[in-house]
């Protein structure tokens, strides 16, 4: 109690993550309200094209009217969605097979872990473009492809902690007494992955946010007239010459997302982990 | 014992590659869709579509179709590219791989150029305003859309200022001048992202070991402070980061698919993007195999070059 108060302090007294914190929160309840307190709809037309950005369309219209800053509030749903869905898949897929592997080693963690580099082998979006470009392109296959590839990540990250913790006096007494591998994992090993855990889902929704876009940046992922930052963005380079604003916009509240998660993550990690100084 | 520790990495490098090209055949045959089917749009008729399975040798059993990939891979045959004018993939594959080498090369230099220093001298003033400036500034890096910088980087130079072209290619052979005026925003583009990630681990690399004993005892002796850092310090930091740098390589010949995409930059991963469009199925395994070799690649190198430069790592 007295120790995570003074975590939580720690973890307050740096302002980035404050900043972080903010950032997010703008922006998460900005779209979840977005239908109560926008005037515009994101899917139909408010106004001619291409109007330039005035008092009516703060960033202006895009190629058939409709208003871009309503659009950019409501894409960051599928920003925010895919980032969280994607990382939990991971998380999901991870926990276990890197307790698994560190927890039984010899020939399971031999098999697991090779199976972990061989996905380590696929520069990240190559394994979530191989996936799309057979699945098809949705808001789903997104997520799963995202979600996939991170699989390994975590694995490593549990792994790594359960061969930290697994020969210590405390786990070794809970042996003696007779606990169950399933017992020994859930209360006494994993608990000591969380801090670990919570900084890399918070650093892997940023990554999986920027891939996301990337993703949609290629027409690769969601389907129109859904707005989705990374989508905007390519629509915004194509008519960059007419309207630049268009081009800079999304891009921007991709940026402004993700480095608030990697501002939180970072901070966290300082907190968290005082081994580490990355 | 060296030869030995080589022979056993090498060994290492093709089991890799043989589980990556059967998770390649895997992502490709075993996922739900069909290559037939792809290219030819939504409703083929039934004989069509027999025929050109027939034609692709997706009607042959599974296993057949694993070890006709596997062997045809190993002797270079990639397959035809089927809807891309019927050339060799690997005649596809090759030139690109190499386009996106020199992108990913100069954008490793130029990461390093930057991170090395900034690394160094945040991690000596650790706490400062100068270490926190280059945190943030590493953080923002590292968050930036690589192809919104280039976006930002083509409305400046190519629209607003009109001095350099807005994407594109030309190669050496029609004039090195030509070549370095398209090379020149992709490479920042990619340069500067690369810089960010390099420079948050020669900063942490450099902090840990400036906190170890040798380093107190060098101070202590009364050595000035510039050799402590450089000869003494410098030294051991610079061994993890070597790895750092490689597994950075690899990502990069990987993630360069949207920066490509952006300019217009004709290689791996613009082929790979092309290649989905046109659904060219055969294109895009072939590609997507040969980014994974490459890092898969890198990486035995920088095995073999820790070795080399870290006395303490034993060849078994």
């Amino acid at each position: 109690m007295n120790r995570s108060g003074r975590r939580v302090r720690y973890f307050l007294r740096d302002r980035t993550a404050i900043v972080g914190i903010v950032m997010l929160l703008v922006i998460a309840t900005s779209t979840i309200l977005a239908p109560w307190i926008l005037p515009y709809d994101f899917k139909s037309s408010a106004g001619f094209p291409f109007e330039p950005p005035s008092w009516q369309h703060w960033l202006g219209t895009d190629e058939i009217g409709r208003d871009i800053f309503t659009r950019l509030v409501y894409g960051a749903r599928v920003s925010l969605a895919v980032g969280l869905v994607s990382t939990t898949i991971a998380l999901i897929g991870g926990i276990p097979l890197g307790l698994i592997s560190g927890y039984f080693g010899k020939t399971t963690d031999s098999v697991i872990m090779r199976i972990m580099d061989m996905m380590f082998a696929f520069p990240a979006i190559i394994l979530a473009l191989a996936i799309i470009a057979v699945l098809g392109p949705s808001l789903v296959n997104a997520m799963l492809a995202i979600g996939f590839m991170q699989i390994p990540l975590f694995a490593r990250l549990v792994r790594s902690n359960v061969l930290g913790v697994k020969n210590l006096d405390f786990v070794q007494a809970a042996v003696a007494q007779g606990a169950s591998n399933r017992r020994l994992l859930g209360v006494h090993v994993l608990p000591n992955c969380l801090s670990s855990l919570t900084v890399q889902f918070t650093l892997t929704v940023a990554t999986a946010i920027l891939v996301e876009a990337a993703l949609s940046f290629l027409g690769l992922g969601v389907a129109p007239p859904q707005p989705s930052w990374g989508a905007m963005l390519d629509t915004g380079r194509k008519l960059m010459t007419v309207a630049p604003v268009y081009a800079i916009a999304p891009g921007a509240a991709i940026f402004i997302t993700v480095l608030s998660f990697n501002l939180i993550g970072d901070t966290l990690r300082d907190t968290l982990d005082p081994h580490q100084v990355a | 014992m060296i030869l030995r520790f080589i022979g056993q990495r090498l060994l290492h490098m093709l089991l890799v590659m043989w589980m990556v090209a059967t998770l390649v055949f895997l992502i490709f045959r075993i996922l739900p869709g069909d290559p037939a089917q792809m290219i030819l749009g939504l409703e083929p008729s039934r004989a069509s579509l027999e025929a050109l399975r027939e034609q692709m040798g997706l009607n042959r059993p599974l296993y057949v179709q694993y070890f006709d990939w596997l062997t045809s891979a190993m002797r270079g045959d990639l397959g035809i590219a089927m809807t891309q004018g019927e050339r060799p993939v690997t005649a596809m594959v090759i030139p690109a791989l190499f386009r996106t080498l020199e992108l990913a090369g100069l954008g490793i230099i130029i990461g390093l150029v930057v991170a090395v220093p900034v690394g160094i001298i945040a991690a000596q003033r650790s706490g400062t305003w100068v270490d926190q400036l280059a945190r943030f500034s590493a953080l923002a890096g590292f968050s930036l859309p690589s192809y919104w910088l280039g976006i930002l980087l083509m409305l400046t130079f190519a629209y607003a200022w009109d001095i350099l072209p807005a994407g594109g290619y030309s190669s050496i052979g029609d004039g090195l001048g030509k070549h370095i005026q398209y090379l020149i925003l992709p490479t920042v583009t990619v340069g500067v992202v690369t810089a960010a990630i390099l420079t948050r681990f020669m900063r942490a690399g450099m902090m840990e070991v400036l906190r170890l004993d040798y380093v107190r005892t060098a101070r202590a002796k009364g050595l000035p402070e510039r050799v402590v850092t450089y000869r003494h310090a410098l030294r051991n930091a610079l061994l993890p980061f070597v790895t750092v740098v490689g597994i950075n390589f690899g990502a990069l010949v990987g993630g360069m698919v949207v920066t490509e995409q952006v300019f217009a930059w004709p290689g791996l991963g613009w082929l790979i993007i092309q290649s989905i469009n046109v659904r060219s199925y055969a294109v895009v395994q072939g590609a997507v195999l040969m980014t994974a070799a490459v890092f898969v690649l890198v990486n035995l190198i920088v095995d073999i070059l820790y070795a080399f430069i870290d006395p303490r790592v034993s060849y078994q």
